[in-house]
């Protein structure tokens, strides 16, 4: 099926109405007749964009447009009014204004440590917010690399995004896909799977805003890993909004792997994972996260829609510093016979926060849903907090599904069973706080390809925590 | 007296349990010396386990008075960490499950800061898995236990085999062997009192700490002591573990003060 693209008729563009309630309750100022930092940067962006739509009728522009518009509508959020963004401080997103995304490519610190552990090249950089242009697809299998909006079947990717953007209720969501420069894209033919993992590298290295989006089209029985590494240059602020929107065909297998670890302490992340899995697909996301970064949400909605589709979301937090780290998941069972499973383990230290708030929504279509979903937390210092609201929202009667959380610290008999032994007491520390989140680690062996991440996450935390 | 100094001398010493908790020691004196056994019984909640913790450092007792020489130098100066690498041994009664931990790693671990602290080579992967090897044999246990996770699962005897691995890769010079007859079938039993005689040389010495005679028919003591109300009542030689296996406590008891305290 193909969609044709007809220019809408000349429209007057929508003042952009500042959400300056919620912004001046953000800072605690009156701001009322003030746009926020944020805000005042942003404006003449969004304004911009929308007006480039009469005057380009690309895929990626009318896009953008449609994703900016949707962002006024929706506004930024409310603390207050809002559950999912309760206990996010968008203080060191909004207060300070932020250059806009670089279009220029710097040159990028390779990560040749990831490279190293991996044994795999990096298939696509993303260098402060830019894409590389020249990185064509190669003839022989197009499908090998990412491409760009423009380069790639546009139709079936321009409609599927437009239909989620439309639907998207997480502003941020849409601001990012209004501002890309580009959305990179992976259009896999049916019965094709990719031998190898393609390596994505996010790599801030200066000062701005950079809005990385991918969307992800797997056709029947096709499969494939990707690995999204991200990281910064010490000390910059960047403000990253990322996306990954997935549409998985019936029979067709997903692992995607998030690995953020930001040196800089002024990074603020949001993350939004959108993924629409059909008959008997398989939707695997494993998010590590050990950022130094201010904040970073990973938002994850997943929707079920065919008979025995299968999800599984897993998500380990080292939280130091203070970072504040939250992971949301709304994972929705809307068809019969359908498995998922959540496991998200937390460690937060100093003076970290994190958060886990899932939902796992089971519509009358689900029957025979088997969901799980845990939630771990371990506390290492007397200032780290972890808040854990896991959810369950059933209209099925004929349903398995269990949800729970734990909060707890160091076990003092487990600690002195190691000193007693002659390890020194902080190696004792760094042994249970690894041993924590080693078997979830575990899971990454089960995926071809990425079973190095396990020891190289490891070597993360070990750093991180010895820091 | 073989040597000039004795391996662990316990003078007056007074425990109780932390933040100002129940009086458990009151005046204990305990003389080892290099190359002796000594089996320490008492009835239940005598302070036979709160001894160990002592001697080991366990946070949960607090010391009020008296003293404790290790090799003439003060033990409880040191952390509990500078104990193990200094050469004390404890093998818990109820050895602590460590999920995620692995169990080679962990030796090794230990092995490598002892290792470190008394300013040895230490070993690296390959290395050490030679030198565990060796040690295997002594306890019977089979290879898959190193794979696995430090006590995660494993059966009570289990365990206690897994404390006396740890003592062979350790090598202590004092062993403290806290009721590690306890949950222990006839066939396990005898396995670990072939290890700790094994382990045994003149240099060395082992308190055991034991509720029951049997043990000391596997590992004979030098020394037998009865400790009760946090004293040693009377000392002894084997003859004396007989003894009380036929009579008793009672008859070592005054019954006015008896008694019960669970630690």
């Amino acid at each position: 099926m193909t969609m044709t693209l007809t220019p809408p008729a000349p429209e007057t563009t929508p003042a952009y109405e500042p959400s300056s309630l919620d912004v001046a309750s953000l800072l605690g100022v009156n701001l009322t007749t003030e746009l926020s930092p944020f805000e005042a940067c942003l404006d003449p962006m969004l304004q911009a964009i929308i007006a480039n739509k009469n005057a380009d009728f690309s895929a990626l522009s009318l896009l953008k447009s449609h994703s900016a518009e949707r962002f006024m509508a929706l506004g930024l959020p409310n603390r207050k009014h809002q559950e999912a963004w309760k206990f996010i401080d968008l203080k060191p997103l909004v207060s300070k204004p932020l250059p806009a995304v670089q279009s220029k490519l710097e040159p990028c610190r390779l990560p040749y440590r990831l490279e190293k552990a991996l044994k795999l090249p990096v298939t696509l950089t993303v260098c402060n917010g830019a894409f590389p242009k020249d990185a064509s697809p190669k003839a022989a299998a197009p499908w090998m690399l990412f491409s760009q909006l423009e380069a790639s079947v546009q139709t079936a990717f321009q409609q599927l995004l437009t239909e989620k953007t439309t639907q998207e209720s997480d502003p941020f969501c849409v601001l990012g896909q209004a501002l890309a420069e580009d959305i990179w894209t992976l259009d896999l033919p049916a019965n094709t799977t990719l031998e190898k993992p393609l390596v994505v590298y996010v790599n801030q290295s200066q000062t701005s805003m950079a809005f990385p989006q991918w969307a992800v089209l797997l056709a029947e029985n096709a499969s494939a890993t990707v690995v999204v590494s991200c990281s910064s240059d010490a000390q910059l602020q960047a403000y990253i909004q990322a996306c990954a929107t997935v549409e998985l065909a019936k029979g067709a297998t997903l692992n995607w792997v998030y690995l953020v670890n930001h040196t800089s302490e002024n990074i603020v992340q949001l993350l939004n994972t959108r993924a629409t899995v059909h008959e008997k697909a398989y939707f695997n996301l494993f998010a590590v996260n050990a950022s130094n970064g201010a904040l970073l949400r990973h938002s994850m909605e997943v929707r079920l829609v065919g008979q025995e589709a299968n999800a599984t979301l897993n998500g380990i937090t080292l939280a130091t510093g203070k970072t504040s780290v939250h992971n949301h998941v709304r994972l929705t069972h809307d068809a019969e016979n359908c498995q998922s499973s959540q496991i998200f383990k937390a460690v937060v230290g100093d003076e970290a926060k994190s958060e886990f708030d899932g939902s796992i929504f089971v519509t009358t279509n689900g029957q025979q849903t088997d969901a799980k979903q845990l939630s771990k937390n371990m506390l290492l210092s007397n200032k780290a907090k972890a808040f854990a609201r896991p959810w369950l929202n059933i209209d099925a009667d004929d349903v398995k599904c269990s949800h729970g959380t734990t909060v707890g610290q160091l076990d003092e008999q487990q600690l002195f069973y190691l000193v007693s032994r002659g390890i020194s007491p902080d190696e004792a520390r760094d042994v249970l706080t690894l041993a924590f989140v080693v078997d979830l680690l575990s899971q990454l062996e089960n995926v071809a390809g990425v079973e190095a991440l396990k020891a190289e996450c490891l070597a993360l935390f070990q750093e991180k925590l010895a820091r | 007296m073989k040597n000039q100094t004795p391996l662990l001398q316990i003078i007056n010493l007074h425990a109780q349990v932390a933040n100002g908790g129940q009086k458990i020691l009151n005046g204990l004196n305990l003389t080892v010396n290099a190359g002796e056994v000594h089996a320490i019984m008492g009835p239940n909640g005598s302070g036979k386990s709160t001894l160990s913790k002592v001697l080991a450092g366990h946070p949960s007792i607090e010391v009020t008075e008296g003293e404790v020489l290790y090799k003439g130098q003060n033990l409880l100066g040191l952390e509990p960490n500078e104990r193990a690498t200094a050469g004390v041994f404890l093998a818990f009664q109820y050895p602590i499950e460590l999920p995620g931990v692995n169990n080679t790693s962990f030796l090794r671990m230990a092995y490598n800061a002892k290792q470190k602290a008394n300013e040895l080579p230490e070993l690296d992967e390959a290395g050490f898995a030679e030198f565990l090897k060796t040690k295997l044999p002594l306890v019977e246990m089979k290879d898959d236990y190193l794979h696995r996770c430090v006590n995660a699962g494993f059966s009570g005897g289990e365990k206690k085999r897994n404390e006396i691995l740890q003592m062979a890769v350790l090598n202590p010079c004092l062993s403290i062997l806290d009721e590690t007859d306890s949950g222990l079938d006839i066939d396990a039993l005898r396995i670990v009192a072939n290890g700790v005689n094994q382990l045994m040389s003149q240099d060395k010495a082992i308190l055991l700490v034991t509720h029951y005679q049997r043990l000391l028919d596997y590992i004979e003591p030098t020394f037998v002591h009865v400790l009760a109300q946090g004293q040693i009542v009377t000392s002894g030689d084997k003859s004396l573990a007989l003894e009380l296996e036929e009579k008793g406590y009672d008859w070592l008891l005054p019954h006015s003060q008896q008694v019960e305290v669970a630690v």
